[in-house]
């Protein structure tokens, strides 16, 4: 009986705290307690340097971002750089240690999962960029209780947003990998150690799996914010 | 207002008293207790497991699903090349497969195998993907149990027609067949015949998709017996999508029917064949109609035409030819005159055939499974290709040995006894494993004392003893005495080795019978401990129509024996047919506890005994009521010899229960396998929580705690062996240390593994590698809440407090496994163009053995622990040689970074000697002069022209950052040429410092002078700290 009382006055409140969250106030609480949709929609440019770990090895990363999905990511190996960037339209590399110092285009599989990267939040105005979200209920994630919003972006595909049901932050997101040989498998980004850069909130360790394996470690040394950025340097050189 | 404040009030006086009695002892669930612990799966795949259904996308091939018997859902984008599990979140336990062909992306997948054997598991009802796997939707029909038929009308994807066979081991009134118009968003039961009756088989016309072929079977299991065939079964017809359903069984035996498949022609509608189950031999077999299904005709007999229709009904006709068929059996065989005559294909094939895919689009390409896994041909199958990546091996039972590493043994379904390593070099390949015996493999084992035996056994107690030097085997099946009754073999009859004595083997028919003598002689130690109800002894009569006596309905016998690891004399036993029996005098008497037992039915199925490591009186029984219907988690206690029991598997472990472990070392720990996972309670029961890391709804059928490495080894059936590497954090794990925000447990110390050469080679994709055990050091916590605001990361120290690198830290609540990297920082290197000279620099050194301590910063607070590392004492090398490796280790180390320094230093000299240059000609020939002396001195220190491949050069740079790498990576003495390389690179990186401290010194001295006096700013550079730590 005890229980049965227990499992009613359970699911009163959790009804109620499930369902008095619809989709928007999940998402609006995020980026309000993050920084404010404001400032994220003023954002223009954002670096970060971090911290790769794989295992035992441990590479400098820099990655440059700036409005109109430009990002070009540099990791030092041993006084090498490989580099990574697109500019909106062109993806290319760097990369010596394949032994050619010349920028190279990137093959189709790669440029695509490199379109995907967006600079601002999928989330951020979603509607306007043609995307729905549905709330999935909750799921604990690492043993915390979070909400499980479903992305269904504009082309189709599918990503899972976990938000923590206290502090209304991602602690996980799920995408799935959309070509090649991994085909549909998911991949799951950890993210944690949210501290104030300016006037946001910004994770600064985000912990990468597959299968439910650590893949990659990137610990986040610090972000600029909004530095002014030449468009040049997102541009394949000789383009 | 006042009303709704009042209620508030009231619901907090409800919750309070209640909440804060939880609080107190709030048991630990879940994911939030288990944190980062996870399973390892090792296969193997050399023998793969139980296929039950297949399905390929007709426009691209490459692209297959797997069904499995009970190891899940696998998926293929690459004709086999690598296969995934995509459905491990779900029912382990496939029945159909069926893909809509016009949109691949939409698979249908029905649950609840349909090879109705013994030891088949249970399905959940039928799920839906629309995006090739990546997520899944349950669909309904969730008291299905099994599903066999799934039919997509071609003309309307969201019309589905669902054949239900249903409950194995009960009347169910869910049998039948199901439509739905709403893409399965509900239900309509169209067919339905009786509760014994479900559907074994569908089929529709090609052309029209309103006309439906079902073959209704009558059917029923027990635990001692097996029915095929019934007043139910039948061969029906609808023309009206499923409104109406008529029988079509003119030409067919006027009798009563069994097991019947279905299968129309692709090419042709008119053409419809027929597997029939009768018991007149000379009426079964395949039938054909060449009026679609008005009239039938008998056109072949053969063997496996009629061979174990329960387990072999299914049959394809080829999609361009109505004479060629496909009948799957004990052998695929192909007909190519209309059934008439058959030609049994491939050789060096599995045998019992489930399933059958021909390609429309090139039909000499086929695809089966079997009960070894999955074949493929591509000459119309002549010779087929084995796929080796397909983990599904289905163990009964397991063990391990004392061997570094240990090996791991056990027997599975149709794929005999086999060991393998738990870790080998590059991972544990299917070469690893070596196969012991043959048949059904059950419970197989080292000897304790004599490394070169093995005992292992097959179906209906075969017990062999096998010598590995001489690879030969001797049964060792005991025989009845004179004028005594035959000996009654359970299926899976148990063999239990004593704890106490290494020479004393248990192996249990009615009777309990012992051998000191490997097996030369055996001892009776009991009566008959079962009912011996003869009504139970009905297996040489088992089948139905077909008899089938394979020793599976093998009843009133000794299923599990356990001697008590304290007393010798105090052995269990529990029987298939619900006793539990316990001795204290080794037999000499006998107690029936049975009837102590509360709530069980009784003649129930006793899985599994396991008697306490602390204590003589309390012993652990499983009792697995499925095969009567009953799918309770019914795990049982004892701490007085069995005069009382409890109940200790709560409602929240699901399954069938088929083994229990209790830890080793905390007797609150305990492991309890069922039919749909591991469940583990850190609180001798009070709570149970699934584990689920790595880990699917896999029946575990036996397991086995590794005294010396602290494992959890699985025998899991359906997806191979399944290890928990380290359960001590499990064992430390108390409600107390739960209490703290984060608390370390104790770790022992990692034996550092030497690095070993030659792990593998390019065998390409295809191949299934288990996993190796994580053998990096860890520190292991407890966090009460996860980590998500501020910084949180180690810092590594030795043991003077010298601080040696940071690491990421684990973050989530719960138990967090993080690896402590046992090198120090890579050298800080100059740049290079040589491949060998840049992967030598990329690792720091190994560090030696000994206690480290270590940091964790969590926001504002620090916690402190230690780990310890320690060499391998199995390894060759000395702690002198370790000292010198270590020596010459940090010495190159250290020659890289001042190299690197000085590298550094002379490009900065150099680039800004230009471009002050550039700003004032006047001091411009200087500046070039110096530039070119500093520029010609960095040349000679690496080689930046090659390709990293064949065009590479070495200066010093390289030299230094080779042999750094060699030494580095060998853990014993270096070379005596290497020590001699090592100075005579020092030497000369001696002369090179000579000129750069000059350099420095003097000329630099004088630029920088002449710089100041014209305004310019002096050529300046990072201080050798700095640079090191950038």
């Amino acid at each position: 009986m005890k229980n049965k009382i227990l499992t009613i006055i359970g699911l009163i409140l959790s009804v109620s705290v499930v369902y008095a969250q619809d989709v928007d106030e999940i998402i609006n609480n995020y980026f309000e307690n993050t920084g404010g949709a404001d400032n994220y929609e003023k954002m223009q440019t954002l670096q970060v340097k971090a911290v790769m770990n794989q295992g035992e090895m441990q590479l400098n990363m820099k990655m440059i971002q700036k409005k109109g999905d430009k990002l070009r990511a540099e990791i030092q190996v041993q006084g090498k750089t490989i580099i990574q960037a697109y500019d909106g339209e062109t993806g290319w590399f760097i990369n010596p240690l394949m032994g050619s110092e010349a920028p190279q285009k990137m093959p189709p599989e790669m440029l695509e999962e490199m379109q995907q990267e967006k600079f601002e939040s999928e989330l951020l105005n979603y509607r306007d960029k043609g995307h729905s979200v549905a709330l999935e209920g909750t799921e604990e994630i690492e043993g915390t209780e979070t909400f499980k919003l479903k992305l269904t972006k504009n082309n189709g595909d599918i990503e899972y947003y976990f938000f923590d049901t206290e502090y209304f932050v991602p602690i996980m997101q799920r995408a799935f990998v959309k070509s090649g040989p991994a085909k549909g498998q998911e991949t799951e980004t950890y993210i944690s150690d949210y501290q104030e850069v300016g006037e946001f909130m910004m994770p600064f360790f985000i912990d990468t799996r597959m299968n439910g394996q650590s893949v990659m470690k990137m610990t986040i040394e610090g972000y600029t914010l909004n530095e002014e950025i030449d468009d040049s340097i997102f541009v394949m050189p000789g383009e | 207002m006042y009303r709704s404040k009042y209620i508030l009030l009231l619901l907090c006086l409800l919750i309070l008293p209640f909440k804060n009695g939880n609080a107190q002892k709030k048991p630990l669930k879940g994911k939030a207790l288990f944190g980062s612990l996870r399973a390892r799966h090792i296969g193997p795949a050399v023998m793969s497991g139980r296929i039950s259904t297949i399905d390929v996308v007709n426009s691209k091939p490459e692209t297959m699903y797997i069904g499995t018997a009970g190891g899940g859902l696998w998926k293929s984008n690459s004709a086999g090349a690598s296969l995934s599990p995509i459905f491990d979140d779900y029912t382990m336990s496939i029945g159909k497969i069926r893909i809509d062909q016009q949109h691949p992306d939409t698979v249908w997948v029905g649950t609840g195998e349909t090879w109705v054997r013994n030891s088949v598991s249970v399905g959940t009802g039928i799920y839906r993907t629309t995006n090739g796997g990546t997520t899944w939707e349950f669909k309904g029909l969730g008291n299905s149990e099994r599903i066999s038929s799934i039919i997509i009308d071609k003309s309307d994807p969201n019309v589905i027609y669902v054949g239900v066979l249903g409950d194995l081991w009960n009347s169910s009134e869910d049998r039948g067949i199901y439509k739905s118009i709403n893409g399965g968003n509900s239900w309509e039961r169209i067919f339905f015949i009786d509760a014994n009756t479900g559907c074994a088989d569908m089929d529709v016309d090609p052309e029209n998709p309103e006309i439906l072929y079902a073959a209704m079977w009558d059917f029923r299991r027990q635990p001692d017996f097996f029915t095929s065939g019934g007043p139910g079964s039948g061969l029906y017809k609808s023309i009206d999508g499923g409104e109406t359903w008529s029988k079509i069984q003119n030409g067919l035996p006027d009798e009563t029917l069994g097991r019947m498949a279905v299968s129309v022609a692709p090419s042709n509608n008119n053409v419809v064949y027929a597997t029939v189950e009768v018991k007149d031999k000379s009426k079964k077999g395949l039938y054909k109609s060449s009026d679609a299904g008005n009239n039938w005709e008998k056109v072949n007999g053969d063997f496996n035409t009629t061979v174990r229709p329960f387990y072999f009904s299914r049959m394809a006709v080829d999609p361009l030819n109505d004479s060629i068929v496909f009948k799957c059996g004990l052998d695929l065989t192909i007909s190519k005159d209309g059934g008439s005559s058959f030609r049994t294909v491939g050789s060096n094939v599995h045998s019992d055939i489930h399933d059958v895919w021909i390609d429309p689009n090139n039909t000499k390409h086929i695809i089966i499974g079997t009960d070894g896994g999955i074949y493929e041909s591509y000459d119309g199958g002549y010779l087929f290709k084995m796929y080796m990546n397909l983990p599904v091996s289905q163990f009964y039972h397991v063990s391990v040995d004392m061997e570094s590493p240990y090996n791991v043994y056990g027997g599975l379904q149709d794929n005999g006894s086999w060991y393998g390593p738990s870790s080998s070099p590059g991972g544990i390949s299917n070469q690893d494993w070596k196969m012991t015996y043959g048949g059904d493999g059950f419970y197989s084992f080292r000897h304790p004392v004599d490394k070169d035996i093995i005992y292992a056994e097959y179906q209906g107690g075969e017990i062999i003893r096998y010598n590995e030097k001489t690879g030969q085997a001797k049964s060792i099946k005991p025989y009845p005495e004179a004028d005594q009754p035959e000996f009654r073999f359970n299926w899976n009859a148990p063999v239990h080795i004593s704890p106490n004595n290494p020479e004393r083997l248990y192996f249990g028919s009615q009777f309990l019978l012992k051998t000191e003598d490997r097996g030369e002689s055996w001892v009776k130690i009991s009566t008959d401990l079962t009912t011996n109800d003869p009504g139970r002894q009905r297996q040489k009569k088992s089948g139905g129509l077909s008899i089938d006596n394979s020793t599976a309905e093998n009843n009133t016998t000794i299923y599990a024996i356990s001697e008590s690891p304290k007393d010798e004399e105090v052995i269990w036993v529990g029987t298939d047919d619900g006793y539990v029996q316990v001795t204290q005098d080794g037999g000499a008497t006998w107690n029936n506890v049975t009837n102590n037992i509360p709530d069980i039915k009784s003649g129930t199925w006793i899985s599994y005994i396991e008697a306490s490591h602390y204590d003589r009186d309390v012993a652990y029984v499983t009792i697995d009521g499925h095969r009567s219907g009953d799918m309770n988690s019914y795990l049982y206690k004892t701490t007085d010899l069995g005069l009382t029991w409890q109940q200790t598997a709560t409602e929240e472990v699901e399954g069938y229960c088929l083994s229990v472990r209790e830890d080793l070392v905390n007797s609150g720990l305990l492991f309890l396998g069922t039919e749909f996972g591991l469940y583990i309670t850190v609180d001798g029961g009070n709570s149970w929580s699934r584990f689920e890391n790595n880990l699917p709804r896999v029946g575990i059928r036996d397991m086995v705690i590794h005294p010396r490495d602290h494992a959890l080894i699985m025998a899991s059936h359906g997806r191979g062996v399944i290890i928990l590497d380290d359960i001590t954090p499990l064992r430390q794990m108390t409600p107390e240390v739960t209490e703290n925000d984060l608390y370390f447990f104790e770790t022992e110390p990692t034996v550092l593994k030497d690095p070993g050469s030659g792990t593998s080679w390019y065998s390409g994709a295809g191949n299934f590698v288990g996993s190796n055990p994580d053998e990096s050091a860890k520190i292991v916590y407890y966090m009460k809440k996860r980590h998500t605001f501020g910084k949180m990361y180690l810092e590594i120290y030795d043991s003077e407090g010298n601080f040696i690198r940071e690491a990421p830290a684990g973050k989530s609540a719960g138990i967090n496994i993080v690896e402590i990297p046992i090198r120090s920082r890579k050298p800080k290197a100059p740049p290079t163009n040589n491949r060998m000279a840049l992967v030598g620099s990329l690792f720091g050194p190994s560090l030696p053995a000994g206690p480290y301590k270590v940091k964790l910063i969590k926001g504002k607070d620090t916690y402190d622990s230690q780990f310890e590392l320690t060499y391998d004492s199995n390894s060759p090398y000395s702690n002198e040689d370790r000292k010198i490796q270590y020596e010459y280790t940090r010495k190159l180390y250290n020659m890289t970074e001042d190299l690197a320094y000085i590298y550094y230093v002379l490009q900065e000299m150099t680039t800004q000697a230009k471009s002050r240059a550039e700003s004032d000609k006047k001091q411009s020939k200087k500046l070039l002069a110096f530039a070119e002396t500093t520029e010609r001195l960095a040349s000679t220190l690496v080689s930046l022209s090659g390709d990293f491949y064949v065009d590479e050069g070495e200066e010093i740079g390289e030299l230094i950052s080779q042999l750094y790498r060699y030494v580095s990576s060998y853990p014993g003495k270096p070379s005596d040429s290497q020590i001699d390389q090592a100075e005579i690179l020092d030497d000369k990186l001696d002369i090179i410092k000579e000129k750069f401290e000059v350099l420095v010194s003097v000329n630099l001295q004088k630029i920088n002078d002449r710089l100041l006096k014209n305004d310019l700013e002096p050529i300046s550079y990072l201080p050798k700290e700095d640079f090191l730590k950038e």
